[in-house]
């Protein structure tokens, strides 16, 4: 009777589901995977500055808080989600993410960071979806240069390069199979690391000229292996994993170059066959599951602070996820959206699930992954700086005359590029380190209590926070504060303290202004998006 | 702290988080809190490149080998090292040396963290330094310090990836030479009494924030400003100006002399873990040349510093460990230089749980392989762990119980109280 029942409701569901909009699947699929109990919906002031800083990289100002909190209509939401996704904050935003996400802040002077923004930036500015961004950074054709950045600044090492390749784009650690097939996860054999290494072996960063770029050999042929715990020896050709073994174009000696290497004119040659091109043409196609489901995965994480498969390099079959229908559901979406980004993060933002609250819903936490309460995760060091930024009222002098996201984030880089610089060291992780967790550090700390731009930023000046909150009478003090910093109202405790505050220090008010300002700057709220 | 643990049946406690910022009660099975509760302390000093054991601990004088410098004796009798150590001779009472150090890798480049993670059974997994694995099973849960401290020279820093498997938050704050971090200064415009109010304020902000939240995120955040505040109030502890000139004389002035002295305060001050670094030990050429100039600058203070851990009764639960990554070839080179030599080689050990004025292991004569007493780097590890009184040492590492150090191995008891 039960099985009947399922069969007749799939028959009959099965093309409605399809016309659900993608954000509706997604809470279904959460619905489906655990039973609640939920937080409830994040309140508006909560959500103004969750997707700001998420679609936008920064806080809102108090101006925009005011405003979406006064505004009655009944779909705000969905309206900001809009406005913040045209808007010329969101190419910026997406350009640090993916900087940290597939480069994990490498950086080598041979690959010039600006050369690589402005190649994100330009990306995601065009509306490039993600399977093509991918395919260019794999295939690495050199045009423009930035493209080269994945094998560049990783100096063509092609054991560093299958990994990376595994992990950042198929979602798989795959390091420990480059000696034998994994110990304890199954899916990872070690013929499909080489079968993967056999696509970037042959590549190799050279000087062409003046630039460094990315050249590649003739085919070496299948690349042997065998496993630390035996001596069968194996043989694959470039393979992807759970993929064919590709066939390679035999040539006769000689014949094998579209461009012959001229040492002389330093130009390493450019063979017929590109095993790199392949490898970007199969990878990224929407029919390689893993590639599709890493994508995935990794998008909603952005919005999230954590992937349905976590952590985001271990997907495989003993790495069981707590919503395990979930991230169907996006794979599917993100084919069907055709790797639009922005399509798909509007979806994520329009769930119920990115909107809940991270308010408990009971005395117990729900299990992780469940989605059933909002992550509480921290800003990234860009959010961070800009934030600050933002709430001390530097920012919008030097936004406020930018129209394009280009204009937007060369000013954002001019003005605060060296203060980037340290909030990076304090706040990020070291290069070819993933950042995902939550880590707050003595180095953090120490920053923000002692780093003399921030106080600076503190100082009356130019119609700036400080300045603002001098000319307000001490009731007045918190509810601009709190809007500007917290992007929120202030509480009436919250009140009573500022105004406390602000009496005891009597005659000080510009010491006591600072005082108030930095607690919250510092504070922890303000340090993650909750 | 981990990207592992944040697995579905391990999320962080607020316990492990704080644990994690301060290296601290994670990660660890069967920890036991009277071992934290006792407040042992390490000092490892690392004598970077590989010291040679011929110029030190092991001297073979007139051999077909042995060098030009003699043997002299010690405080204890039968006991004898180069010549080029009359300071710590003195001191000999209180050292055991374990001549029997065979190893593996005589590569610098591999060879340094696999012989500070310990070399354990390969497990796919990164083990942990020395410091990140001792500060993870004893410092204090309440410490207020950073537990694990490398004082270097050239540049300092955060050395995250000295945690491995702990994750980077066990880490070692690297102060180059001998430097506080940066930004431990607070700028003259903020006095004490506002940095305080400022800081009550955060506290009051957080405090309201975590009602009804996860907390732990909150109380990690909390607990890295309370360090910072810790570390800005002993600023003082950096500044070795503040020493007599008589002391910064007997340990030296120059950079590991400064670097012993430093280590020495901040055991003082309660630090779990401090590791001390010195480079430039690989003598290929001019060997003998260089151990007089090296030994010189490493053994002065060496030595005051553990008659100054005697002195001030800390010696009994501080451990001191003197090593290399391997040590030199018996064979003098055709530029009077030794080679890389992890067959054969020594170490000296003192204080918290070891014997005092003991030798261990033999050389054979000309000191070219071990003939008594061989032990590996993880013996030396089970052998830390037991003098610091950590029983059964292991960790937890994605579900997996793992030992803290080689499987095959157990510690050297004859050098154990």
């Amino acid at each position: 009777m039960t099985r009947l029942t399922i069969v007749l409701l799939a028959l009959h569901a099965g093309p409605l589901l399809a016309q659900e909009p993608l954000h509706r699947r997604i809470d279904d699929a959460i619905a489906s995977g655990f039973k609640g109990p939920f937080a409830k919906d994040a309140d508006h002031a909560a959500f103004v500055r969750r997707v700001h800083l998420d679609l936008a990289g920064v806080i809102p100002t108090a101006a925009e808080v005011r405003q979406f909190l006064n505004d009655e209509s009944s779909n705000k939401r969905a309206a900001l989600i809009d406005r913040l996704l045209a808007g010329p904050d969101f190419p910026r935003r997406m350009q640090e993410a993916f900087h940290v996400m597939l480069e994990e802040r490498r950086e080598v002077k041979e690959s010039p960071l600006a050369d690589w923004e402005d190649f994100l930036l330009t990306s995601f500015a065009s509306g490039k979806p993600f399977d093509q961004l991918a395919r260019e950074i794999l295939a690495a054709d050199g045009k423009p240069a930035a493209t080269n950045k994945f094998y560049v600044d990783r100096n063509g090492e092609p054991h560093l390069i299958t990994r990376d390749v595994a992990r950042l784009f198929l979602g798989r650690d795959v390091e420990c199979s480059q000696c034998h097939d994994h110990p304890t996860v199954h899916d990872y054999k070690q013929a499909d690391y080489f079968g993967l290494y056999a696509f970037v072996n042959r590549s190799f960063v050279a000087k062409q000229g003046k630039v460094t770029g990315l050249a590649e050999k003739v085919s070496p042929g299948q690349v042997d292996f065998e496993s630390v715990f035996d001596t069968i020896k194996m043989k694959t050709g470039p393979r992807l994993p759970s993929g064919k073994e590709i066939v390679e174009p035999a040539y006769a000696k000689g014949e094998e170059y579209l461009e012959k290497p001229n040492p002389k004119e330093g130009k390493p040659g450019v063979p017929k066959f590109s095993s790199r091109a392949v490898l970007a043409q199969q990878l990224t196609s929407a029919k390689n599951s893993a590639f599709v489901r890493n994508s995935a995965n990794r998008l909603w994480y952005l919005m999230m602070g954590q992937g349905v498969v976590h952590p985001l390099d271990q997907h495989h079959s003993d790495n069981v996820p707590a919503q395990p229908k979930l991230l169907d559901v996006l794979a599917e979406g993100l084919v069907e959206l055709k790797f639009d980004v922005k399509a798909f993060l509007r979806e994520i933002a329009l769930s119920a699930a990115y909107q809940r609250s991270s308010m408990l819903p009971g005395k117990d936490e729900p299990p992780t992954g469940t989605f059933a309460v909002a992550e509480l995760r921290p800003l990234s060091p860009e959010q961070l700086l800009y934030s600050v930024a933002q709430a001390t009222g530097g920012l919008e002098a030097v936004v406020r005359k930018t129209a394009t996201p280009a204009e937007r984030a060369g000013a954002m880089r001019t003005k605060f590029g060296p203060s980037l610089k340290g909030f990076v060291t304090a706040f990020g992780n070291r290069p070819g380190e993933a950042e995902v967790a939550f880590q707050p550090s003595l180095a953090g700390a120490l920053y923000l209590s002692n780093d003399r731009v921030i106080l600076e930023w503190l100082e009356p000046k130019d119609g700036n926070l400080a300045a603002r909150l001098a000319k307000l009478t001490d009731d007045a003090v918190a509810e601009e504060m709190y809007f500007s910093i917290l992007s929120r109202p202030a509480t009436t405790a919250e009140r009573a303290e500022t105004a406390a505050h602000l009496r005891t220090r009597g005659e000080q008010r510009t010491l006591a202004l600072r005082e108030l300002c930095w607690a919250l700057l510092a504070s922890t709220e303000f340090r993650l998006n909750h | 702290m981990g990207y592992e643990c944040r697995s579905q049946d391990h999320r962080l406690s607020r316990r492990q988080l704080l644990g994690a910022l301060a290296g601290a009660a994670t990660g660890s099975l069967g920890l036991a809190d009277e071992v934290r509760a006792q407040n042992k302390q390490v000092l490892f000093l690392w004598l970077d490149g590989g010291m040679s054991q011929l110029e030190s601990w092991d001297p073979k004088p007139r051999t077909e080998f042995g060098g030009p410098f003699r043997a002299i004796p010690t405080t204890v009798p039968g006991i004898h090292i180069s010549e080029l150590m009359p300071h710590t001779a003195r001191q000999m009472q209180h050292l055991a040396i374990v001549r029997g150090m065979c190893t593996r890798d005589e590569n610098h480049s591999t060879g340094v963290p696999l012989i500070q993670r310990g070399d354990p059974r390969n497990r796919g997994v990164t083990y942990p330094y020395l410091g990140a694995a001792v500060s993870n099973f004893i410092a204090p849960a309440n410490a207020t310090l950073p537990p694990y401290i490398h004082i270097k020279p050239y540049g300092g820093g955060f050395q995250y990836g000295d945690g491995g498997f702990l994750g980077p938050r066990f880490g070692a704050l690297a102060l180059g030479d001998g430097q506080p971090p940066i930004h431990i200064l607070r700028p003259e415009t903020i006095a004490e009494d506002s940095d305080a109010a400022r800081n009550r304020l955060r506290a009051e902000a957080n405090r309201r924030f975590v009602e009804g939240r996860r907390g732990e995120e909150a109380a990690a955040y909390d607990y890295s400003f309370e360090m910072a505040q810790q570390l800005m109030r002993r600023r003082e502890l950096f500044d070795l100006d503040r020493v007599p000139a008589a002391v910064r004389d007997r340990y030296g002035r120059h950079p590991l002399g400064r670097h012993l002295l430093l280590a020495r305060r901040l055991l003082e001050a309660g630090i779990t873990f401090v590791k001390v670094t010195s480079f430039h030990w690989d003598t290929h050429a001019d060997n003998f040349h260089y151990h007089i100039d090296l030994m010189n600058q490493f053994e002065r203070p060496f030595a005051a510093l553990i008659q100054d851990l005697a002195d001030r009764g800390m010696l009994d639960h501080t451990l001191v460990i003197a090593m290399s990554e391997f040590g030199r070839t018996p064979k003098i080179n055709e530029k009077l230089g030794r080679d890389h030599w992890p067959a054969a080689w020594s170490l000296a050990l003192a204080g918290c749980g070891i014997k005092k004025g003991v030798v261990y292991g033999r050389t054979s004569d000309k000191g070219s392989s071990v003939a008594d007493g061989q032990v590996d780097i993880g013996h030396l590890f089970h052998t830390i762990f037991a003098a610091l009184g950590i029983r059964n040492p292991r960790y937890r590492v994605r579900g997996q119980p793992l030992p803290a150090a080689h499987d095959d191995m157990a510690p050297i008891r004859e050098v154990l109280l």
